[in-house]
């Protein structure tokens, strides 16, 4: 546990040891990509209100951001961290979920603004505000089992990086992160229910909006999907735990 | 016995190595097959408590992988290990370290990987800064120290986690004379106040490694047999002579 907190520290002060702004940073990154694809949107596509649709972008990307750079640099964690590999036998997970947890903690600091934002400007949807509670667990726990399956891969198969980073640029556009569930011809509706992801982003977007687009079949189809996420990842990680150093 | 430390039964390591390529596209269509590599065969090895062993044997050996069994890094493919006390592994100069962290952040990084509780850390930190004698180094990130000072660093830290067995690996290769000079030195002012640490100490130059233990074995091939010192002294003139003539140095 001890050696959690520490690693967690670690990649925190290492990521912004030589950044005189540190903890801006975190906050700036999220706030000139949604500018950016904002701008692109609001602007060029001409969608409704522009100033909501900001609000609706920015309440997506947020957690989008959490998951995809939680992937991408958690699927190197055992190969980045062999130095430590090399010194003595720890639980190997410590090494993804650190990752996770410091990239957690700047996404909760960012939501939090986000939603003092909303509450100064009078855009926060009260009711529906607790939502955020299930979905942070939810998205944390599926963020972590997917990182443990890739990172586990990736010690013996390099080139899972290539698919991740492949399957993240399918899958941001398969959730509902830039557009509502609602905006898809029904015949495409199925994507959002066989992606694991669908119904925490309809509860992240739904803080700012009356209705949300949960339904129940929806979320079931997502929990299966993560409690077979979660099953499939610990059975790879338990069968290579062992054989992952000999592979560094 | 109650005073073992360590003990290895018939200990054999299989590395299975990929040809083709690590890929997962490849693997999902069975275009890889692994290729068996043994890395041990075969080891029986007990340790006491403050017995100093020394390995040698030549690059490839299966050296490095003995000790990483001996620190639980890795585990065996068949055989017994059973390991009793804390054991601390000074097998790379940066395992255990993070280039970015400075020394102070790194002991406690190294000391936490080394089964030490973080108070224990903080009470030991002035020792282990003291012991470790890199001056003001201490404040900077590791990637600006030297071998000696790394190596300094990483001894520190393992000698104060009180450890009942110290493995080292050719911890002389990467420095010069005046290193592995002062490294030994080191090494053998810690072995002499800490009589009760027990040591694994491994090399592939028996000069090395001829002061830092009692019991000697050699290694090759993944097999091992114990070996007597004078055994370890006749390899040491063999070697120099052999040396001389390789590169064509009259004796």
């Amino acid at each position: 546990m001890e050696f959690l907190l520490a690693m967690t520290y670690k990649e925190i002060a290492v990521r912004y040891r030589s950044a005189l702004l540190g903890i801006v940073w975190m906050i700036i990154n999220p706030f000139f990509q949604m500018l950016v694809i904002g701008f692109v949107f609001a602007f060029f596509f001409g969608i409704g209100d522009r100033y909501s649709y900001f609000l609706y972008l920015f309440s997506g990307l947020l957690p989008w951001q959490f998951f995809s750079q939680s992937l991408l640099t958690a699927t190197q964690a055992f190969v980045q961290e062999r130095q430590l590999l090399q010194k003595a036998m720890f639980p190997l997970e410590v090494l993804p979920l650190s990752i996770i947890l410091a990239n957690f903690f700047h996404f909760l600091v960012a939501l939090m603004l986000f939603v003092i934002f909303l509450l100064v400007t009078g855009n926060l949807e009260v009711r529906n505000f607790l939502f955020l509670f299930p979905a942070c667990v939810a998205l944390f726990v599926f963020t972590f089992f997917s990182a443990l399956l890739t990172s586990t891969l990736f010690v013996r198969y390099r080139d899972v990086r290539f698919i991740v980073q492949a399957l993240l640029v399918v899958w941001f556009y398969a959730t509902p992160v830039l557009y509502a569930i609602t905006v898809l011809p029904p015949q495409f509706r199925f994507l959002f229910i066989v992606n694991p992801l669908s119904s925490w982003f309809e509860m992240f977007h739904s803080i700012i909006l009356p209705q949300y687009g949960v339904t129940w079949d929806m979320l079931a189809a997502n929990f299966i999907l993560l409690v077979f996420g979660v099953t499939l990842s610990l059975w790879v990680f338990r069968r290579h735990r062992f054989s992952l150093v000999d592979w560094l | 016995m109650s005073d073992e430390l360590l003990s290895f039964r018939s200990v054999s390591k299989k590395y299975s190595l990929p040809h083709g390529g690590g890929s997962l596209v490849k693997g999902l269509f069975g275009l890889t097959r692994d290729a068996d590599f043994w890395a041990l065969q075969d080891i029986d090895l007990t340790i006491a408590a403050g017995e100093r062993v020394a390995i040698v044997g030549p690059n490839g050996a299966g050296k490095t992988t003995l000790l990483k069994i001996a620190a639980g890094i890795t585990t065996p493919s068949s055989g017994r290990v059973r390991v009793t006390g804390r054991v601390a592994s000074l097998i790379h100069l940066e395992a255990g370290f993070h280039p970015d962290l400075t020394g102070e952040e790194n002991i406690l990084l190294n000391g936490l990987l080394l089964g030490m509780s973080k108070a224990e850390i903080v009470e030991k930190r002035q020792r282990i800064i003291a012991f470790a004698d890199i001056g003001q180094f201490i404040d900077s990130p590791l990637y600006t120290y030297s071998d000696g000072m790394k190596f300094r660093l990483a001894f520190a830290v393992a000698v104060a986690s009180e450890c009942d067995l110290l493995l080292m690996d050719e911890l002389f290769i990467t420095g010069d004379l005046e290193f592995q000079y002062k490294t030994a030195q080191f090494i053998r002012a810690t072995q002499r106040r800490n009589q009760k640490m027990a040591s694994i100490v491994c090399s592939h130059r028996p000069v090395f490694i001829r002061s830092f233990a009692t019991t000697f074995y050699a290694l090759d091939k993944g097999r091992m047999r114990r070996v007597s010192p004078q055994h370890i002294e006749k390899m040491i003139t063999l070697n120099n002579r052999r040396w001389r003539s390789a590169f064509g140095v009259p004796a």
